[in-house]
């Protein structure tokens, strides 16, 4: 093996030793984006899931019952005040005690009746939030997981620099390995080289190492 | 030569990845914002401002509700006294019906307020929702804030309300037939027309039905 020759094979396995390397770390690096990008889109989702469970614990029947006696009370109370209003002259004296009795039952019934459709309104307008804390979480998710492919791009080409110093140093090791062949053989002159340099002038013997000559 | 170097050894893809990450906080940023403006427009449409428009409501039908008690009323004693049944039972009777359909024509009333009270609490939140998804959408706090300004001050103005339908009409068709009734079993007397005509409200033309009326 001549001198240019190990110079050559050095430097392409420097040159090579670095750009492994740097494809090594590039990919670390973009694995290590990946596993943040992970990590943002779980806290998303993880938030996503805590409005869902805040949302649920309003969807209970324990709930249900609250939101249904306020519903009730309020509307008692509501019948409570028209019925203070007196629309005719002798107003309520004309009701007999039977009239009384009736309408305190009708008003409680129609509270009570009343009472679901303040809990359903109630839920309604607690799935309209929950919604939009969702969509809002979706939308933030989203755009966040659109940056994504340029940071995972970016982290594929973090080292390139040292790729291409790994690379020029192929290249230049291996230029100048031959230049030492090149300059090697015009000095010894040796027979056989005579003869293929008279062909291809300093490459030669390039070319027969190769097997590809 | 700074320059060289940066641009010979330079990422741009994390010059790209950095600009997309800036425009996704800014993003993130407006629509942040854009909440904060729809939320604020929204901010006057508290329980209280429920309770009003219930109120509202039952400020405007209660004294419908009057006019038609009064109506009802005058009806009805009318055709007790043509027939001289002021001062009976079944006088008794009939104003307590009246009084009784009064007070649950009240209660209706007050009923339909906070219905149409949840109903606008329903539109407005419907409609929040809807401008708050378009924000998601758009991302543009400044469209956000003018249309949550004009839809919630679409809101904030004053209801044309529907009149109330006549709640004594089954009252008075009751007491009409009862009567129809009632006079119909009676034995006729002495001859002539019996006084059917004086209580009945389809025999339009009648004397007797004419000045009844009020």
């Amino acid at each position: 093996m001549s001198a240019g020759m190990a110079v050559g094979a050095g430097t392409n396995i420097i040159g090579g030793a670095i750009k492994a390397a740097a494809a090594a770390m590039a990919q670390q690096k973009a694995f290590e984006e990946f596993q943040a990008e992970q990590a943002r889109q779980t806290g998303y989702a993880n938030e996503a899931g805590g409005q869902w469970r805040t949302s649920l614990q309003g969807a209970t029947a324990d709930t249900a019952r609250q939101q249904m006696e306020a519903g009730r009370q309020q509307r008692l109370m509501n019948f409570a005040n028209v019925a203070q209003v007196q629309l005719q002259p002798g107003g309520s004296h004309a009701m007999t005690m039977q009239d009384n009795a009736k309408l305190g039952a009708m008003s409680k019934s129609r509270a009570r009746l009343g009472s679901y459709s303040d809990w359903a309104l109630e839920q309604t307008l607690r799935d309209i939030k929950t919604q939009q804390e969702l969509n809002r979480i979706t939308s933030f998710a989203g755009g966040t997981a659109g940056v994504f492919p340029y940071k995972e791009d970016a982290a594929l080409h973090a080292y390139d620099w040292l790729a291409l110093i790994g690379n020029s140093i192929q290249q230049v090791g291996g230029a100048g390995g031959d230049t030492m062949d090149y300059f090697n053989r015009g000095t010894k002159g040796s027979a056989a080289t005579t003869n293929k340099t008279s062909q291809a002038p300093g490459w030669g013997d390039y070319y027969d190492t190769e097997g590809r000559g | 030569m700074a320059e060289i170097i940066s641009f010979i050894f330079g990422n741009q893809q994390d010059e790209y990845a950095q600009a997309a990450q800036q425009a996704e906080n800014e993003r993130q940023g407006r629509i942040t914002t854009g909440l904060s403006d729809v939320n604020s427009a929204f901010a006057g449409f508290t329980p209280s401002f429920y309770d009003e428009r219930s109120k509202a409501y039952v400020d405007y039908a209660m004294p419908q509700l009057a006019d038609q008690s009064n109506q009802a009323r005058q009806t009805i004693t009318t055709g007790l006294a043509n027939r001289g049944l002021l001062n009976t039972l079944q006088a008794r009777q009939a104003l307590s019906g009246l009084a009784r359909q009064t007070a649950s024509g009240q209660q209706t009333i007050a009923e339909q307020g906070r219905a149409q009270a949840n109903q606008l609490k329903q539109q407005v939140e419907g409609q929040k929702g809807q401008l708050i998804n378009q924000l998601y959408q758009t991302a543009d706090p400044a469209s956000a804030r003018q249309q949550s300004i004009s839809t919630a001050s679409s809101f904030q103005q004053p209801s044309v309300f529907a009149p109330i339908s006549n709640m004594f009409s089954n009252l008075v068709n009751q007491y009409y037939q009862s009567s129809m009734i009632r006079q119909a079993n009676q034995p006729v007397v002495g001859g002539g027309a019996p006084s059917y005509y004086d209580v009945n409200p389809s025999a339009v033309g009648s004397a007797p039905y004419r000045s009844s009326r009020p």
